[in-house]
This record gives C-alpha cells, structure tokens and sequence, in this order.
C-alpha cells in the first residue's frame, strides 16, 4: 500500500523542462526529417545511376552479339618442313583423311622446295578443344613451273586403330633403340640395377610369404613368416 | 491563413503528430515532458543531462510513432521509451555497473521500512545509490517491472537483479534510519 502510494505520487511528479527545450526537440526533429529526405535522394541517385549504366552498356552492344563466337579462337601451329611432297603424300594417306584440296598460284620462287604444315585446332575459351583438329599442308606440286602452283591439302586424323597402332610401335622402336644403345654404350646405370634388385626381392619375398600363408591355412598351426633377409 | 485545428485527445494529436503536424507534437510534448523529466531524473541524477535524454527520447517517440499500436496507454509508451533512452545513456557512459555478489536478500524485504518520508527525500535518497543499484529499485519499485524482466532488459541474471534491489533497499534503509535519528536528535 505504502509503495503504491509512493509510486503513484513519483509518477506523478513532474519537473518542468526549460523554456527552450521545445526548440531544441524542433531542431532536432527538423534534422530528422531532412536527413531522411537526403537518404531517400541518395538512394534515387544511386538507383538512376545503375539504370544509366545499364541502358548504356545495353546501348553499346552489338545486336548481332554472339557470346559463343568470342569464346572460341583458333590455336595454330605452323612449322616449316622440308620433307619431299612425296613423303608427305605418304604420311597423309597413311594417317590423315583428305578433307579438301585446292591449288593457289603464289609468287613463290619455283627453286624453292616449299612445304608449310600447319595444325590447327578450334579451342574454347578455357582452352579446351572444341573441335576435331585438322591439318592443312603447302607444297610446291611442280617445283619447276614457273608460275608456282601451291597445292594445300586439308586432313584431319583417319579415325581407324592402323594409326594408334603404327604410333604404339613407333615408340615401342625409339624404346627398343635406346636400350640398344645403353647395352652398346657397355654402361649400367646402378641405381636401375638396385631397383631392379629390390624388385625381385620384394616379389619373390611376397611369393613365399603367400605360399607360407596358404600352407597354414591348408594345415593349421604355427605362421611364421620368414625374414625377408634370410 | 493558417489552419487552426482542433486538439483534444491523445489520438487526434498522435494522428495528427503522424502527419508531421509540429503543432500537435508540441501539444504532446507540453503534455507529458514534465512527467518523463521527472522519471529521468530517477535514472540520471544531473537534470541538464537528464533533459538531452528526455529530449532525445520524444524525438524516438516521434519518429517512432507509427509503431504505436494503441493498445496499451500511450503515457505508458512513452515511459518505456524514457526508461529505455536512460538505461542507454548510462550504459554508453559505462556507469552501469552490476556486481553480483551472493547476498541474502530475503531478510531485507521482511525488513520492511517505515516510509514516511516525503517523496522529495525519498528521490534524494535514490540518488545517493549507486548507478546499477538506482536501475534496478527504480525498474523494480517505482515503475513495476518484475526481476525476469529486469534482467532481461539489461542483460543481467536473475539472482543479480535480486541482489542489486536487495543492495538498495539495505542502502536505503540505513539512509532513512539515520536521518530519522539525526531528525528526533536535534528535536
């Protein structure tokens, strides 16, 4: 009760603020109200802004733009050969599939035994193949006329095993040849030697091990495992 | 010319207040500014400062004022707001400080103090406590808040809320005690 009676006369209780104390609050709320008409302009400005950006970059591209065509380069490779047409005539009819054959009449001296090979693949912008690669050879068809016939032959790989198997065996030669001339050159490598040692150990300890291992299965009793290095 | 309006209750001038109406925000003002001056002079014992924090608060019960649901009594709003804006202010000048020690506090409420004191002294007295101890008597007794909503308001356990109103009231009651005596001695 007495709390009550407290409690209602302090809520009650007033102090009166000072005589300025409303234009202070004024001030204050006027201040408000234009910072929040600031934030609301600032706010339109940015958005006006993104719309211009946006209409101007719409503006500027092309309508005929095609995203997958930037996307896609060509990466060529053009050597130099100096291999007879003839070989060459070889090597596209055993590995390569004629696609196209066209003769240009350049200014190319007629002396000069001329062969371009260019490979050229379509890669992505990652840089991933995106298309088969073709091969596109220049020679010279008739190096003694005059007026210089270039013949360019366009050839993408056959798709048939022959190839992968004449490249199989053209490695497993050049592996052949250089084993013929490391026993020729009367040179051993120890290091190969060595491993070739810890090789045979490894196997032919693994090969007793299973052995023992089977024995005990087949007659239960005590494994033992020998040591390796006995 | 300008508009003379017509404003007689809370709700006409809220509406109008709403609008922006500066007339009947002042109105508002003069209406309860006394009253929540005085409860901030419970939180905040300087009264330039407890002024700013009352001013400070109309400004949040104006800018605020859409959030006013009408469903509880808008002086009471207003309160909430004052108290809250105090309680804020204390704390950003760190002098909102709550130990927690264990005290007893159960045999202090049996104790109970003979109020007969005048309000004036008793707002003295309140003002002599510490900053934690004053937050929570006045939460507590004056506006009648409960311990769990004490604790929660600012973010203190429970048993601390308990032990702060427990503080002030043993403060208090030997404040009381010794000015009675001091009184009747000099009678």
């Amino acid at each position: 009760m007495e709390r009550n009676k407290y409690r209602e006369q302090i809520q009650n209780g007033f102090i009166n603020p000072s005589e300025d104390s409303w234009e202070k609050l004024h001030q204050k709320l006027d201040e408000h109200d234009q910072s929040k008409n600031n934030s609301y302009r600032n706010y339109l400005k940015y958005a006006v802004s993104l719309v211009f950006i946006v209409s101007l970059g719409l503006y500027f591209i092309p309508t005929d733009y095609n995203p997958k065509s930037e996307k896609i380069g060509i990466e060529q490779q053009i050597k130099q050969i100096s291999i007879k047409p003839s070989a060459i005539e070889q090597n596209i009819n055993s590995r390569l599939e004629i696609t196209s054959e066209k003769k240009i009449t350049t200014e190319i001296p007629p002396t000069n035994n001329f062969l371009a090979y260019e490979v050229s693949k379509k890669i992505d912008i990652q840089g991933e193949e995106s298309s088969e690669p073709s091969e596109t050879f220049v020679f010279n068809s008739n190096p003694q006329n005059t007026k210089n016939v270039l013949l360019v032959i366009t050839a993408k790989p056959k798709l048939n095993l022959d190839y992968e198997v004449e490249e199989l065996m053209r490695i497993a030669n050049l592996n052949l040849e250089k084993d013929n001339q490391n026993l020729n050159s009367n040179r051993i490598m120890a290091m190969d030697l060595l491993g070739e040692v810890e090789n045979d150990l490894r196997n032919d300890h693994r090969r007793k091990l299973f052995e023992k291992i089977t024995i005990s299965i087949k007659s239960p009793g005590i494994l033992e495992i020998a040591d390796r290095n006995k | 010319m300008r508009k003379i309006i017509k404003l007689n209750n809370d709700t006409q001038l809220i509406a109008q207040s709403l609008k922006n109406n500066r007339e009947a925000q002042k109105l508002l003002f003069d209406k309860y500014a006394p009253r929540m001056l005085r409860l901030c002079t419970y939180y905040i014992k300087d009264l330039q400062q407890s002024e700013e924090v009352m001013l400070n608060g109309f400004l949040k019960v104006f800018t605020k004022l859409s959030s006013f649901s009408h469903k509880g009594s808008f002086e009471g709003w207003i309160r909430r707001i004052m108290i809250w804006e105090s309680i804020s202010y204390l704390r950003g000048k760190k002098e909102l400080l709550f130990t927690n020690e264990i005290e007893i506090y159960g045999k202090y409420i049996e104790n109970e103090v003979e109020l007969n004191i005048a309000v004036e002294d008793l707002h003295q007295y309140i003002n002599e406590l510490s900053n934690g101890c004053k937050v929570i008597f006045n939460l507590y007794v004056i506006d009648g808040y409960k311990h769990a909503e004490i604790a929660k308001m600012l973010r203190i356990s429970e048993g601390t809320s308990k032990t702060q109103l427990s503080r002030a009231r043993k403060a208090l009651q030997k404040m009381i005690s010794s000015n009675q005596k001091k009184y009747h001695g000099t009678k």
